[in-house]
């Protein structure tokens, strides 16, 4: 029998090495390189959004696959996995109140230099005290933020028009049907009434634990809102406390809505309906005039596992592109500064909150309710909705959320500050 | 070497390699019909009918919410114990793991979102109905119960009906991959029906071989082998078919299991009538590598004497 020749040797040699390069490639494009998995409020449409436009670019450039769930009841879901030892690797919150407790409890890991915290804007990328209560770290990456302290209205109305309109509770469209967080378009009106009638360092004192509720200054804005939308009257209040918030405006008869910025989303006041906003310190009745404090929300992703996967996602979701896709996405808006502002030039209103967001010289506070401890903001919306049905019971109500602030002093984790400006 | 004694052990290899290759493809085969049978009947079946409980459980808490409202008893010990129904159907669903991690998330977040209607209806409980109170919080506990028409639920919204329907669609999409004969168990089945055929075939040839060169009427090894692989086969065969009938059965009273708890139950009885000795079945597939050492084992009892009987022969 012949040997095989050297030029053999060298052909098998050649596919053997093609072999195993197809072989490498292969593995790379179907490989999987773990997965992670992550919570967030973002259900239906909103979650299908966030699958397109973030999880499926990530998944197909990293390999790491996403187990995504979506819940209204996130905060419920979140504080059971918690307490079960099966908490998701990151987990996505409409605000920092809850994640301040999550971080004092050691159950969050520190993003220092995870992602460039001074690329964000004030007071999206404030730190938190951790678990010795003493550091301070950045637990939480702003990933969406939205404008608050905004009135909606049809584009053709006047400000004489809108002024005589705010006097009339049944031009204002009220839903406080939410899921399990019914309750939360009260206490937005409350917290705003307050920021616009008494300013930032009683809004912050007061957000931060550190003012009573039932101190003059915020009870009188409660009794502001009260009495602009109809407490107690029977034919304004009961089609608001049974209304879902996403359908108030389908009300042809209410003109004006007090809320955040991502109701464009909805038909009543996206631009192509016609609409228009403006600083809500305009129609609310005591407020100091040029608005210089604006409410503000945000979607803050946290980590709760520390892996490789979770730290790729999140240093993923920090990329300026990520940030304006995803903010667009939803109508909503990056609080990262690199993130050029020639991207919201879609429509004018888009610009105009843009360029809201990023004034210098404004003062900008998370939505109160938001960075408050979690059992505070459940009974905060508890409190308002009671006190819309039934105002004379004010004084009870305030009284009640003081003793939950006093009384479980020990327990409940503030946040050191919630404004910011720069 | 003579051709004789060439012959014989090229088809001693040629048996003994078809006899490999028709158990092996029979095992596959076999298993592929009865793992996703006994995952079936173990587990998936109950988890569907435990989402159905619960869904049941939900529909008649809320019942009892609405008419307990309106002699102001909202949130009484029929709704509490409604809820403790669908609550412990879903934790039961949760162990069945019939969807993975994903439907797991999904029940945790059912368990969080039952916890917040429960909440709503209680503080609808401690105010008069006709009140605006009341009025919010049934309202409130309405958007996250969601619909109770099981077919006006739609598997994308957020509310507990929306998410039950969706984790019992993807539970109903598990069973109907347990119970499909798809492409691939299809091929798995024609190769081992043509590999019996061709084992059969080559007995058959080799019996005629052996009465011709050796003049013997009858090979009894060879005979009992050929017994064995008709008789083993056809029993697998009708095992299979008993099996797979079973699992489309199953599926389709899964399919049609909606409403009161009556025709969950009666869902459930079919269920596992139908699914009934799905067990001893599988176990069969231990049956199927003794039945191929025998056959082997036949094989060459049958041959190997032949070949040593030529080699003296030759050697002389």
């Amino acid at each position: 029998m012949r040997r095989p020749s050297g030029r053999s040797y060298a052909v098998i040699g050649v596919c053997l090495a093609v072999l195993a390069l197809a072989g490498v490639v292969v593995v790379r494009a179907v490989g999987s390189n773990g997965s992670l998995t992550l919570l967030a409020n973002w259900t239906g449409g909103d979650e299908t959004l966030f699958r397109e436009n973030v999880i499926k670019p990530f998944e197909a450039k990293e390999h790491i696959h996403v187990l995504y769930e979506g819940s209204s009841a996130e905060s419920q879901v979140l504080a059971a996995d918690v307490e079960t030892g099966t908490a998701p690797d990151i987990a996505v919150l409409p605000g920092p109140g809850e994640l301040a407790t999550y971080a004092s409890q050691d159950q969050l890991t520190s993003l220092d230099g995870l992602f460039e915290a001074g690329d964000f804007y004030q007071p999206w990328a404030e730190e938190a005290l951790g678990p010795d209560g003493k550091t301070a770290h950045h637990y939480w990456l702003p990933i969406k933020t939205d404008l608050k302290s905004s009135v909606w209205y049809p584009k053709d109305m006047t400000a004489a028009q809108r002024t005589a309109a705010a006097k009339d509770p049944a031009s204002w469209c009220v839903g406080m049907v939410s899921g399990a967080t019914s309750g939360w378009p009260g206490t937005d009106w409350i917290e705003d009434i307050l920021l616009q009638q008494s300013g930032d360092k009683v809004y912050q004192d007061w957000a931060t634990g550190k003012l009573s509720w039932t101190d003059q200054r915020v009870k009188r804005a409660w009794q502001t809102w009260g009495a602009m939308v109809g407490a107690g009257q029977e034919q304004y209040v009961r089609r608001s406390l049974t209304t879902p918030y996403a359908k108030a405006s389908q009300n042809s008869k209410c003109t004006l809505e007090h809320q955040s910025s991502f109701i464009r989303t909805g038909e009543r006041w996206s631009e192509t309906a016609g609409s228009a906003f403006t600083p809500s310190s305009t129609l609310i009745p005591g407020a100091r005039t040029d608005q210089q404090e604006w409410e503000v929300s945000a979607d803050l992703a946290a980590m709760l596992h520390d892996t490789s996967q979770a730290r790729a996602f999140l240093r993923y979701l920090a990329r300026k592109d990520v940030q304006a896709k995803w903010g667009l996405a939803q109508s909503g808006f990056s609080a990262d500064r690199q993130v050029e502002p020639s991207v919201y030039v879609t429509d004018p209103v888009t610009k105009s909150v843009a360029d809201t967001l990023r004034a210098s010289g404004v003062e900008r506070c998370y939505d109160a309710s938001d960075a408050m401890p979690a059992v505070m903001r459940d009974d905060f919306q508890l409190a308002a909705t009671n006190y819309l049905a039934d105002p004379a019971t004010l004084n009870q109500q305030l009284a009640t959320l003081d003793g939950v602030r006093t009384k479980q002093a020990k327990t409940l984790h503030w946040l050191p500050s919630v404004c910011g400006s720069n | 070497m003579s051709s004789t004694s060439r012959e014989l052990r090229n088809r001693l290899w040629l048996l003994v390699a078809l006899v490999l290759a028709a158990t092996v493809a029979l095992l596959v085969s076999y298993e592929g019909v009865h793992k996703g049978a006994v995952s079936l009947g173990s587990s998936s079946a109950a988890g569907v009918r435990d989402v159905d409980t619960a869904r049941e459980a939900l529909v008649s808490a809320q019942q009892n919410a609405v008419t307990d409202a309106a002699s102001d008893r909202a949130g009484t010990s029929g709704f509490s114990t409604k809820i403790a129904v669908a609550t412990l159907s879903l934790t039961r669903a949760a162990s069945e793991n019939v969807t993975g991690l994903t439907g797991q998330q999904h029940i945790h977040t059912l368990q969080g979102l039952i916890t917040s209607y429960t909440d709503s209806v209680n503080y609808a409980g401690q105010v008069p109905e006709g009140s605006l109170e009341h009025a919010f919080h049934m309202a409130a506990a309405d958007s996250i119960l969601g619909t109770t028409d099981a077919k006006k639920a739609e598997a994308s919204d957020s509310t507990v009906m929306g998410r039950l329907k969706a984790l019992q669609q993807e539970q109903l999409k598990v069973v109907r991959r347990q119970e499909t004969f798809g492409w691939l168990l299809r091929v798995a089945w024609s190769l081992t029906v043509l590999l019996v055929v061709l084992l059969l075939a080559a007995l058959a040839e080799t019996h005629w071989y052996l009465r011709d060169r050796f003049g013997s009427r009858w090979n009894r090894q060879l005979l009992a082998s050929g017994v064995l692989l008709l008789g083993g086969s056809a029993v697998l065969g009708v095992f299979t078919w008993q099996t797979h009938t079973g699992l489309f059965h199953a599926r389709r009273a899964l399919d049609r299991r909606h409403g009161s708890s009556h025709t969950i139950s009666h869902a459930g009885a079919t269920v596992a009538r139908r699914m009934a000795d799905t067990g001893f079945r599988a176990a069969a597939a231990g049956w199927i590598v003794a039945g191929g050492v025998i056959l082997m084992v036949l094989t060459v009892w049958a041959l190997v004497p032949r070949m040593n009987e030529y080699r003296l022969k030759a050697s002389r």
